[in-house]
């Protein structure tokens, strides 16, 4: 991929990336270039009567979502999405300035040739990183797209959540008087991210990752085509690298906040429809309590900065279990694992999810055992 | 999807975003420290959105020339941000109340010390946040709210018919989906008890009782008077 990254002219390095990283879509670019006098589809004016719709029946959304229940979901749906919207704000930004800043090839140079040290150490930069799930994964995305090592990335996206100082100091306000669940948290979710980026550089295969379209670097390249294409200034080095710092930035938002709304949705409905008063009758210790509340953190999708205090209060559960729900949550639930269905391909997230949860429990318990 | 339209969703998230971090809408929701963050992000999807709606009606050549059918996949997903815009902006929901709470699991508040005495009494009692109170009937054993008249604020939820309810508040962390109730067990009411999600002012004293530190039984508060009250701007309690 780092072939081309010469900076090209702009036209001659569309048309290339075009036909290299998309087989296929050569063609039907190549159709819609040639044939300038296409009508454009008029997707604002649809947008426009899109509103005016929404004005006119207006009462009767208000009307369905009246009852209590749908009223509760749709209180789930909007929290979780505006708490997430800065964070994933921000991670587009990144994102789209890793896009245009960084060149390719530079992040794999930067770090360790060997997995084996790549890893530990793209999860220890993860914990300098203030931020939630939602930032990371297009972050950890577009950091596979510029070259970085697919093993040491998903190592950044699981640590950077589950570890940065934030999270930490409010696991302390959480459990006063308990230092040792800090030293856990951190231990247990540490040990996860290396294992699974470990995990990940010998068996993983790079056509999981790889999905045309959802940000590699052809995509990028097809971006910074568009603006190059549509902008005369943008033939000037600095405002082509912002044009393209802008449209990768919006091309990640469009793409991870669809990808975001279906997993609030899927919690909220979750949150709603799975009557959390069953935790009242279950409790205790064991693999199976260890299990409940892991199972539980993948269902909620609480953000990683609040895990803590709603582990604190379900008390009826051992210590290990209520770790097992703030080792978890951070690392796969069914919010990230949309996410993760959006930026790497769904090859990747049935593999990713799963395993990374395995790693998870296994490393609770062991942690748990050991300091708890 | 075309260009323009990502662009026009966007701009129109961003807006709405920008309005919910600037006014107290945001505390149905979140956090009051989330609300500047929100703000800024809105206003850099503004931004984001705004330079190509600007550009294309400067009739620059469109650029919505689609792909290839990756590339329309991936953009294609973008339609369901509609779905946010349309729920804040049509919907906007109500803070989390009575449904929500009776449906949630009995839980404990994060332990706390040092109970200093309680804050002076004005207009007959002592203004107590339900946090507040619950922590000192719990982890105080209740010395410092002995015989001493409380006012508390919180909503009507549980089982009103035999005058009693529970009167509950919602302690959040970051966002009303990781919502947990705080309860006070309020007796001595009159048959039929006030209805669900109204906002009330409780006046009366707390009901001394032992229990053990695991026991999850809200404490109970004997009631000498109420009124209502409209609801407060954040709804939750930190």
């Amino acid at each position: 991929m780092s072939r081309r990254r010469n900076d090209p002219p702009p036209a001659a390095d569309c048309s290339t990336v075009g036909g290299v990283t998309v087989p296929g879509s050569t063609l039907i670019d190549g159709t819609a270039s040639g044939a300038p006098s296409q009508r454009r589809w008029p997707a604002l004016e649809l947008l426009a009567v899109g509103a005016i719709i929404a004005l006119l029946f207006r009462p009767v959304l208000v009307r369905a979502f009246a009852g209590p229940a749908a009223q509760t979901w749709a209180t789930m749906f909007v929290s979780l999405t505006v708490q997430a919207l800065p964070f994933l704000a921000l991670g587009v930004l990144v994102s789209g300035a890793i896009a245009a800043f960084v060149p390719a090839g530079s992040l794999a140079r930067l770090l360790p040739r060997r997995a084996a040290l790549a890893v530990p150490a793209a999860g220890l930069a993860g914990v300098l990183v203030p931020g939630c799930e939602c930032s990371s994964v297009p972050v950890a995305g577009r950091l596979v797209a510029q070259g970085a090592p697919a093993p040491a990335a998903l190592a950044f996206m699981l640590a950077a959540p589950a570890l940065n100082p934030v999270v930490l100091v409010a696991t302390a306000v959480a459990f006063p008087n308990r230092p040792g669940v800090v030293v856990a948290r951190f231990v247990a979710s540490f040990l996860t991210a290396v294992v699974v980026g470990l995990g990940w550089a010998r068996f993983g295969r790079a056509a999981w990752t790889e999905r045309p379209g959802a940000g590699r670097a052809g995509d990028v390249d097809r971006l910074s085509c568009d603006r190059a294409e549509s902008d005369a200034s943008a033939s000037r080095p600095r405002y082509r690298r912002l044009a393209v710092f802008a449209a990768v930035a919006r091309h990640d938002f469009g793409h991870a906040g669809g990808f975001l709304v279906l997993g609030a949705a899927t919690a909220a409905t979750l949150q709603v429809v799975v009557p959390r008063a069953l935790l009242d009758g279950l409790g205790g210790s064991g693999i199976g309590a260890v299990l409940t509340l892991g199972l539980l953190a993948v269902v909620l999708a609480v953000c990683s900065e609040a895990d803590a205090f709603v582990a604190a209060s379900v008390a009826q559960f051992s210590l290990t279990a209520r770790l097992a729900f703030m080792v978890v949550g951070p690392a796969v639930d069914v919010k990230l694992v949309a996410l993760q269905v959006g930026t790497f391909g769904r090859p990747f997230a049935i593999r990713f999810a799963p395993a990374t949860f395995i790693v998870a429990v296994v490393s609770t318990g062991i942690v748990g055992w050991w300091l708890l | 999807m075309n260009e323009d339209a990502q662009a026009g969703i966007i701009l129109a998230l961003g807006a709405l975003a920008l309005r919910l971090g600037l006014t107290d809408a945001h505390l149905a929701y979140i956090r009051p420290h989330m609300g500047p963050p929100l703000a800024v992000a809105g206003a850099v999807l503004v931004v984001l959105g705004g330079v190509v709606l600007l550009r294309s009606g400067r009739g620059r050549p469109a650029e919505g020339h689609d792909h290839g059918p990756d590339h329309g996949a991936a953009s294609r997903v973008g339609w369901l941000l509609v779905a946010p815009i349309l729920a804040i902006a049509v919907v906007a929901p109500s803070p989390l109340g009575a449904f929500a709470a009776n449906r949630a699991p009995t839980t404990l508040p994060t332990p706390t010390r040092d109970f200093g005495p309680l804050p002076a009494a004005s207009g007959g009692g002592v203004d107590l946040s339900l946090t507040e109170f619950v922590g000192r009937a719990r982890y105080g054993q209740g010395r410092s709210l002995q015989g001493t008249p409380v006012r508390l604020v919180g909503f009507v939820a549980g089982d009103t018919r035999g005058g009693g309810f529970l009167l509950t508040r919602f302690v959040i962390s970051c966002c009303a989906a990781d919502a947990r109730p705080v309860r006070v067990a309020i007796r001595g009411g009159e048959p039929p008890g006030p209805a669900p999600d109204t906002w009330l002012e409780v006046t009366g004293t707390w009901h001394p009782e032992t229990r053990s530190a695991e026991d999850s039984r809200p404490p109970i508060l004997d009631l000498t008077s109420l009124r209502t009250v409209p609801a407060p701007a954040n709804p939750y309690l930190r």
